[in-house]
């Protein structure tokens, strides 16, 4: 009988190069203003959520008598949802960054075209 | 010893089983005592997060390997868990500084062994995982049942520390479970590296026996040639 790691071996994906991967990812792109602002923005936001997790943390362990907070512990909630909220939030921008390169790749090209006509 | 005659530990197909039974245990009745304890959804959402969403991911991790998809992008999912995993050392890091406490720093130190232990196993032989040079790094100097007894050891001093500080019953029983959990999850782990290992091995062995037969029919076609000119 195959276990489970024989069956994984035959029907397994390789992962593909790091190389392949950074190839793929820098392909395109000169990003605009509002896509790398996108980008910094959310790495901003990533340092702050874990730093935010630290400074307002999470009760572990609350006192049977007078109900208060003996331990604390890191709030991974709290990073999470922020790290949530920062996605979607720079996801947004990066957005409108991407409808402003698409509104002037057709600006460009109707101009071009116009050019074009008059000639 | 034959394939069929594994013992239950042994066998990837009944550890994935039982932590899958065991995770789903440790995630309904953390979730029902925190609801006997009369907290407010907020509250409970709040510990599902905190406490239970890297079990709930686990689980998801184990449900998935167990289907087709799960097997195809067997490595795809290994990578994220190791992101979890990261994320779960770096909570536990700042935990430390939250509450200073031996058993936040086991909890950190069994955090960073099996994070470790997770990427020595499963990331270090893979295209990236070569890329990356894991393979000449201390983490690989490491013998694989080391890594296992030392996180043995130290879930069960975590396990120790907790039944010792814990007040209510409930709370004994999780940690039980915790602990089960982690040692199977580690045991997971160990037989993974195990398999490669044994994989590796084989391939070497086939290697060096075609070796040995090219070797030979070329040192037999020599004595031949050999032979045909001393009888010219």
């Amino acid at each position: 009988m195959k276990d489970l790691f024989d069956e994984i071996e035959e029907q397994k994906k390789e992962l593909p190069k790091l190389k392949k991967i950074s190839n793929e990812v820098t392909k395109r792109h000169t990003y605009n203003f509002y896509q790398s602002l996108a980008f910094w923005l959310f790495a901003f936001l990533f340092i702050t959520g874990i730093i935010l997790g630290n400074v307002f943390p999470a009760c572990s362990e609350v006192s049977q008598v007078l109900s208060t907070c003996t331990r604390t512990e890191y709030n991974l909630s709290l990073t999470l949802l922020f790290w949530l909220g920062s996605f979607v939030f720079c996801s947004f921008i990066y957005a409108i960054g991407e409808i402003v390169r698409l509104l002037n790749s057709i600006n460009d090209k109707l101009s071009n075209n116009i050019k074009g006509g008059k000639k | 010893m034959n394939k069929n005659e594994k013992d239950w530990f042994d066998s990837p197909n009944i550890i994935t089983s039982l932590i899958i039974g065991f995770l789903i245990v440790i995630i309904i009745l953390s979730q029902s005592f925190a609801i006997q304890n009369h907290l407010g959804f907020a509250d409970v959402f709040r510990s599902i997060l905190n406490h239970n969403s890297i079990y709930l991911i686990t689980l998801a991790y184990f449900i998935l390997i167990k289907t087709k998809v799960g097997k195809k992008y067997f490595d795809y999912l290994n990578i994220i868990m190791s992101v979890i995993l990261l994320l779960a050392l770096i909570a536990s890091l700042f935990t430390i500084f939250q509450s200073f406490s031996l058993a936040s720093i086991l909890s950190l130190c069994s955090n960073l062994l099996i994070t470790l232990y997770f990427i020595y196993a499963f990331i270090s032989k893979t295209v990236i995982g070569k890329d990356l040079g894991l393979t000449s790094t201390p983490i690989v100097d490491i013998k694989n049942s080391q890594y296992f007894y030392v996180l043995c050891i130290i879930y069960s001093v975590i396990l120790l520390v907790n039944l010792i500080s814990v007040s209510e019953f409930n709370d004994v029983i999780i940690a039980l479970l915790e602990a089960i959990y982690s040692i199977l999850f580690a045991r997971y782990v160990y037989l993974y590296k195990e398999f490669i290992d044994y994989k590796d091995q084989v391939e070497s062995t086939k290697e060096k026996a075609a070796n040995d037969k090219k070797e030979e029919t070329k040192k037999t076609k020599e004595s031949k040639k050999d032979k045909e000119d001393k009888e010219v």
